[in-house]
């Protein structure tokens, strides 16, 4: 090794030094010690004293409010997934034509729900689907759509309902520019062919567009499954996990173990339930990623045997 | 991608420009208040250099904010070196902040009690200071009788609270909107004694105003007075069951599902199903709920006593209350301990134990009659309430229906001491679901067997008592479910 | 072309009303914060106020303490911008021109810590901030916003500084400059559309993060950020639906502003995530 080597070493390891010491202090020493904490009973406040093995997570496996918020939060990143990758590729197709003007304002006005601060628009929709004399309702009566004023967030289903549709609303401008430069990364060269030998529009999606889009789905797919995963914001704000735990979500589950208004927190127990979460949306991001993987090998083995 | 330099340049300055005026304009609040302590000193002694100290009090009860504000504004000119800062935590946030205060140890000065967290657990964790000198023996005989008792103003033998409000409180009522019930073509004659008579009244409100209006209102979302209005209810019903926490008294259990609270949940279920209720209840808080009985929406609503004297004071003509309605008409009762759940600690950590002190002596003078004086809660010491006439319709009535309601409940504390050890072990372990949860699951029809429902939170509040028990036990404790059963007491009998 | 043009009008037909649905949320938001609570009850479906109420936004600046909420939520974003700024591209730089010891490990540490289950870590950071002693300050919160390896950024700057020719090294080392001063002169400069992509995107982060601040001034109220103040206004003042609705207005309309004006930047950003 020479000395220029040496120095130069020496200088990227400064340069990185103070991100390494935030990764340390802030990543990793907090992940292991939520692992740490969550075998102990403990409020939080106080020295970590009473040791209690797998109680914890005995307690958690076996509380119903937590199958319950674990149901709701694979419901709602369900649903919000299902519904957002169509129709935001739909989106992003239509703002990608090269002959259609005004992309730039339709692209932003999209986009705005994305930036605008979650907590915030969590309260305004709040107001908007309240039940006696709020404007959601007022409008559906005006148009005799509905006869009387429907509970949008006092009944179980509807109150789901609006939350996963602001979700969506909340994430589709996201997407539609995940998929946007998913497609402006697609060789030009392609469609010029495809042109030449008569395909269509049509048959350009189906046979050139979509397979070759499939690699970057599968990584649109996984952001927005890890986005349906922190809905803390916008469930604290819209719902408040209600009526009677109907939209409660894993977060809000833990939330109030950590930092309750019910007597002292139970930060331990906690833990132990990021914990079990933590795992089990690993687990399904790996499965998920095994299924994209299998998808993808076999559309290629079509594509081979097509030629 | 080309650099934009001009849009980098105009974001750096934006941001810089906005960092300034953020900067700027908290020098500038410093510096105004330096002046104005300044100019306050100088009045007061301009030779002898008296420091300025400022003390920080966290309270949560709304309804004695304007009281509060003139005791202090009055403190202040008595004591001009002392600043109060007094910050009204709404109270669904209070816990979370005095937890936070507790591991980052920065309590304020004055703290206001919370009953989730006892004064036992404070001690223990070592926050509190004593305030044993705060008032004389003779100053802490004027008191109620009852206010000094272990376990809450005191332990072991110290005292660690002063309290504020007189213990018989709160109790749940039905208020009423003059203007709204004659729309309805109704007069006070009408207003419910019994739940059949709520249930024709709605209905008849609901008829006479076209649907116009509704019979009753009340916000059931966090905060909500439902369950307290439910479980002192069925006090009619199920005596035995304490309506603070669900507990009976007489067998040492927890009784979520006592045939009482069953009833008023039905009740309700069916005012809903019908809907007679306003269907806003469902999606608001307890203060939504009320101000749509203020604007005349709905006729009645159920709040505390301590509601009265916040209701809008320019038409205090047009409101007032009455007793909750109890099934048959039978008597009902709100439960005290004797301990006063709206009281002062002092921080162990409080850099002016001495300005402290004189504060809360102050208070004892100054607001109390205040407090007695607009209605807003009896004080803590008979002589003043006797001596001072409530200048507020509405809420001499809201309080002469406590004073009325009001019951002594048996003491596990005063039978046992360990009892409170207890209490540390079970503080927050006992169920995450309230009664307002399963009233809520219930009336949007998520629960279909409430009762099933309610056993089982009994079942799950007495395991934890339970094991708090044998947690006392094994570290050297000595105490039973039996110290919980009181088997003599006669319910609607103070219990001495 | 005249089908093309046909089309255009078409999707232009389709797209204007439901834009207009879209972002009717924030139109409804605007148009309340300007009526009077009575009006706002009443008006039903009209969307336009009899007369501007502009005290509903003193109202929500003095009374709601907006003020400071918005005084906080400048500070603690310009503060995180810089932090997680400055640290990406020290980081995105050595990753991106130097093959150190040890690189292969790093990056794979980085991706391990994207995927490693996290648990609530929240707890521990509590406790590390209060150990510093910075529980209930604004450096505190402004750590806590500004901490985490942001591997999309540093990922970002890495490509870039990989890209650029190593001639240009190579001359200013010619030239007598060393790491240093090759670094700020020469390629720092090169890396302003990174740097502003990368401040944009966590200008927005942490203007809009909630949860972060939400545990932090848990009991410090005056250290509150808008989004917090908003939740909190909700819970005090419930029943002052257009001084929340103008409370609303003032949170949102920085960050929309930030948006429009530099939405390049951002969807650049954004995008970069799925390419890389």
């Amino acid at each position: 090794m020479n000395r220029r080597n040496k120095s130069l070493y020496s200088w990227a390891y400064l340069f990185m030094l103070p991100q390494l010491l935030m990764l340390a202090v802030f990543t990793i020493y907090p992940i292991v010690m939520s692992y740490v904490y969550s075998f102990y009973d403990w409020s939080g406040i106080g020295p970590l004293q009473q040791f209690i093995g797998w109680d914890n997570f005995y307690s958690v496996m076996t509380d119903r409010y937590f199958w319950n918020a674990y149901r709701n939060n694979l419901i709602y990143i369900g649903f919000t997934v299902l519904i957002t990758l169509p129709a935001a590729l739909l989106a992003a197709l239509l703002l990608n034509l090269a002959y259609f003007k005004g992309k730039v304002v339709y692209r932003t006005l999209l986009f705005l729900p994305v930036v605008t601060t979650t907590a915030i628009v969590g309260v305004v929709l709040k107001s908007m689907f309240g039940t006696d004399n709020a404007i959601v309702n007022l409008v559906l009566q005006q148009f005799n759509l509905i006869k009387e004023p429907i509970g949008w967030l006092s009944g179980p289903y509807t109150s789901m309902l609006v939350l996963i549709g602001a979700g969506i609303w909340k994430v589709f401008g996201m997407i539609m520019i995940y998929w946007l430069a998913g497609l402006q990364s697609l060789p030009k060269e392609i469609y010029e062919a495809a042109r030449i030998d008569g395909a269509g529009w049509w048959a350009a999606l189906r046979y050139i567009t979509i397979p070759l889009l499939l690699p970057v789905s599968a990584v649109i797919l996984l952001l927005t499954v890890m986005n349906g995963i922190h809905v803390f914001d916008l469930v604290t704000t819209l719902t408040g996990g209600g009526p009677f735990f109907a939209t409660d979500m894993v977060d809000l589950y833990i939330y109030r173990y950590a930092f309750g208004t019910g007597g002292f927190p139970q930060q331990g127990y906690a833990s132990a339930a990021g914990i079990i979460f933590g795992m089990s949306i690993f687990v399904i991001s790996l499965v998920l990623g095994a299924i994209v993987q299998l998808a993808m090998r076999r559309q290629r083995s079509i594509a081979i045997g097509k030629e | 991608m080309k650099p934009n330099t001009q849009s980098i340049k105009l974001l750096l300055l934006s941001s810089l420009a906005m960092l300034l005026l953020a900067a700027c304009s908290s020098n500038q609040s410093t510096t105004n208040s330096h002046a104005a302590n300044n100019t306050q000193g100088a009045t007061s002694s301009p030779t002898a250099e008296v420091k300025q100290v400022e003390l920080e009090v966290w309270g949560r009860w709304e309804e004695m904010l304007g009281q509060m504000e003139e005791t202090i504004a009055e403190f202040q000119q008595q004591h001009p070196h002392i600043k109060v800062k007094y910050t009204n935590v709404p109270g669904s946030q209070y816990v979370a902040q005095i937890q936070a205060a507790i591991s980052g140890n920065t309590l304020p000065d004055i703290i206001g009690y919370h009953q989730s967290i006892p004064t036992s657990l404070l001690v223990n964790l070592d926050v509190l200071h004593p305030l044993d000198d705060v008032l004389t023996a003779e100053q802490k005989a004027e008191y109620y009788e009852g206010t000094w008792s272990e376990g809450y103003t005191l332990i072991d033998g110290q005292t660690y609270a002063i309290p504020v409000f007189n213990p018989k409180r709160p109790a749940m009522m039905l208020y009423y909107n003059k203007e709204a019930l004659h729309a309805a073509g109704l007069t006070e004659d009408d207003i419910p004694a019994t739940w059949d008579e709520l249930y024709s009244f709605s209905k008849q409100v609901q008829q006479n105003t076209d649907g116009k209006l509704y019979g009753l209102v009340i916000g059931v979302k966090e905060l909500s007075f439902l369950s307290g209005a439910i479980s002192q209810m069925a006090t009619a019903i199920t005596p035995d069951v304490s309506p603070t926490d669900l507990f009976n008294y007489r067998t040492g259990q927890y009784e979520y599902h006592a045939q009482g609270i069953v009833q008023g949940l039905e009740l309700f279920k069916k005012l809903q199903d019908e809907k007679l209720l306003h269907p806003s209840s469902l999606v608001m808080s307890f203060r939504e709920g009320t101000a749509l009985m203020e604007e005349g929406q709905a006729v009645l609503t159920i709040d505390g006593s301590f509601y009265a004297s916040q209701l809008n004071a320019d038409k205090l003509d047009s409101f007032g209350v009455a007793p909750l309605p109890t099934k048959d008409g039978k008597p009902q009762y709100a439960a005290f301990q004797g301990e006063s759940r709206v009281a002062f600690y002092v921080s162990k950590h409080t850099e002016h134990y001495e300005e402290t002190k004189l504060f809360l002596q102050f208070i004892k003078e100054h607001l109390y009659p205040k407090l007695v004086a607009d209605g807003v809660e009896y004080s803590p010491l008979p002589a003043v309430n006797e001596a001072t006439t409530i200048n507020h319709p509405v809420a001499a009535e809201a309080l002469r229906i406590q004073d009325e309601v009001s019951l002594l409940i048996p003491r596990p504390f005063e039978r046992n001491a360990d009892s409170l050890k207890v209490v540390l072990e079970t503080s927050g372990k006992l169920p995450k679901t309230t009664l307002g949860n399963i009233a809520e699951g219930y009336l949007t029809g998520q629960i279909k067997d409430v009762e099933a429902a309610l056993l089982e939170l009994s079942q799950q509040a007495n395991q934890v008592l339970e094991e708090g028990i044998a947690k006392v036990n094994a570290a050297g404790g000595s105490i039973t479910l039996d110290d919980y059963a009181f088997a003599d007491w006669v319910p609607y009998q103070p219990y001495q | 072309m005249k089908r093309n043009r046909r089309l255009n009008r078409l999707l232009h037909l389709l797209l204007i009303p439901f834009c207009l649905i879209w972002i009717y949320p924030f139109l409804w938001m605007i148009f309340s914060s300007l009526k009077t609570n009575t009006e706002y009850i009443s008006s039903g479906l009209r969307l336009l106020p009899q007369q501007l109420q502009w005290d509903n936004y003193t109202r929500a600046w003095g009374v709601g303490q907006f003020s400071t909420y918005f005084q906080n939520s400048v500070v603690i974003t310009v503060g995180a911008v810089i932090i997680v700024t400055l640290l990406s591209i020290l980081t995105g730089y050595a990753l991106g021109r130097v093959n150190f010891p040890g690189k292969k490990a790093l990056l794979f540490l980085f991706a391990a810590v994207l995927f490693i289950p996290k648990g609530y870590t929240i707890i521990p950071v509590f406790q590390i901030i209060k150990q510093l002693g910075l529980l209930n300050t604004i450096e505190g919160v402004i750590l806590v916003e500004a901490s985490g390896v942001h591997i999309i950024f540093i990922l970002m700057f890495m490509t870039f500084y990989r890209t650029l020719p190593v001639e240009l090294t190579e001359a200013a080392e010619i030239d007598g400059a060393g790491f240093l001063r090759t670094f700020l002169q020469i390629m720092l400069p090169l890396s302003k559309p990174i740097i502003a992509t990368t401040a944009i995107m966590q200008f927005i982060f942490t203007w809009n993060s909630f949860f972060v601040p939400l545990v932090f001034t848990l009991n410090k109220p005056e250290l509150r950020t808008l989004a917090v103040g908003m939740y909190s206004f909700v819970g005090e003042y419930s029943i002052d639906y257009t001084g929340m609705a103008a409370a609303a207005v003032i949170a949102l309309l920085p960050i929309i502003i930030v948006f429009v004006a530099f939405q390049k930047y951002f969807i650049e950003g954004v995008s970069g995530s799925v390419k890389l």
